[in-house]
């Protein structure tokens, strides 16, 4: 290749890569991989949310009958709050889809094959015109096949982050107010499960703990008894934990923020994948 | 905090209150049936009340979230018109990379 064409090759690869903003695919893929795992846990809590409220509900007649038979008008008041809760539930969770469905996109095109598939390409291209070239006038048309090569793969790889940059640039404010909006949801979400929760421990604690150790039968499965014993007694400690899980989850909100700022640094998007690990599993702990 | 979400936490700790298996177990042993009647209507008053109120916070966070869509849903359009012009791109590049295949055997049968 001509000198002149190396050195006009470094500059236009220098200008995409201005051009294109100085984040590495590698980042764009992560927080792409951060906000689909965000939705997937948002998702988890309110489908827990869901069969947290259905138990409490059912809990909740049962100690009604205890002390007065109840009607099936007593029952429909209370299960239509169940109905109505499910139909908000499943409401956020359409719409948590769609935000999953944002970053999935996003996570697509971070992780495309594109450059790869253009390199080999261009290989095969610049192989052929050289089998020409060697035919035509005894020697290649182009002397390094690999610039060639790495230079569009380099090329495809600034368009994508381009594509990535400017789509981030576009849609900040929005995803920048749906996160504050999935705070409150969060807060909303884990105030009503903590009350839930402490209502089918009270009712739990009497129904199958209490009531069969002051009946005049000895409990009849005493290790039965016991392990259900402790499941009841330390569901209020998965709460607590889903408190600060929850706190851990609102910090995809600032490394979104600072990432689209070009403040974050990696180690802060790994601790948050880690930390929306954990708020999955303390919510299937609930459930 | 709002006003709403200091009825609901008073709502709340009044339902734990009257749940409480001190209470229960008194209410079940009480006699009087009119009295269990008023208990239990008072009870689920106080339930019904607390869960109509995160429902309407619930709906309310729902419904602004809903406000967000169209621009969200341009966004996937938009990611998706990019993955599908670099899809054009690597073809284009394959159609250039099999004529050009083509051309060099020919030159290599000529």
């Amino acid at each position: 290749m001509p000198k002149q064409t190396h050195k006009a090759v470094i500059f236009i690869t220098v200008l995409i890569t201005f051009l294109s903003g100085c984040r590495s695919t590698d980042e764009y893929k992560r927080l792409a991989e951060a906000g689909t795992k965000y939705a997937d846990a948002v998702d988890s809590l309110l489908d827990t949310a869901g069969d947290i409220r259905i138990n409490a509900t059912s809990e909740q007649l049962l100690k009604d009958d205890r002390i007065q038979n109840r009607s099936i008008d007593d029952y429909i008041k209370l299960s239509q709050l169940d109905v109505e809760r499910l139909q908000i539930l499943s409401e956020l969770r359409t719409h948590n889809q769609l935000l999953k469905r944002y970053f999935e996109r996003l996570q697509e095109l971070a992780t495309s094959k594109a450059p790869e598939q253009a390199q080999s390409e261009i290989g095969g291209i610049v192989d052929n015109l050289n089998t020409v070239g060697n035919k035509l006038r005894g020697s290649s048309l182009v002397s390094n096949n690999e610039v060639f090569k790495g230079v569009t793969g380099f090329i495809i790889s600034s368009q994508i982050r381009g594509a990535l940059r400017e789509e981030l640039e576009k849609r900040n404010k929005t995803i920048d107010l749906e996160l504050i909006t999935q705070r409150e949801l969060l807060d909303a979400l884990g105030k009503s499960i903590k009350q839930d929760v402490e209502l089918i421990q009270i009712a739990q604690e009497q129904r199958l703990v209490i009531n069969p150790l002051v009946q005049t039968a000895p409990v009849s499965n005493g290790d039965t008894w016991i392990t259900t014993r402790r499941t009841v007694l330390t569901m209020q400690k998965n709460v607590s934990q889903l408190a600060s899980a929850s706190m851990a989850m609102n910090n995809f909100r600032d490394v979104f923020k600072a990432f689209v700022e070009g403040r974050t640094e990696s180690d802060r998007i790994n601790t948050l994948l880690t930390d929306i690990e954990s708020f999955v599993a303390i919510v299937t702990t609930l459930k | 905090m709002e006003l709403r979400d200091e009825i609901v936490e008073k709502l709340r700790n009044l339902e734990i209150a009257l749940n409480s298996s001190k209470i229960q177990t008194l209410m079940e042993n009480e006699k009087d049936s009119a009295i269990k009647e008023a208990f239990v209507r008072e009870r689920t008053d106080i339930i019904v009340a607390r869960v109509k109120l995160e429902n309407a916070i619930l709906e309310q966070i729902s419904i602004r979230l809903k406000q967000l869509e169209p621009d969200i849903k341009a966004g996937i359009k938009d990611l998706e018109n990019e993955a599908k012009k670099l899809k054009s791109t690597i073809e284009f590049m394959s159609i250039i990379n099999r004529v050009t295949g083509l051309l060099a055997k020919v030159f290599l049968i000529i």
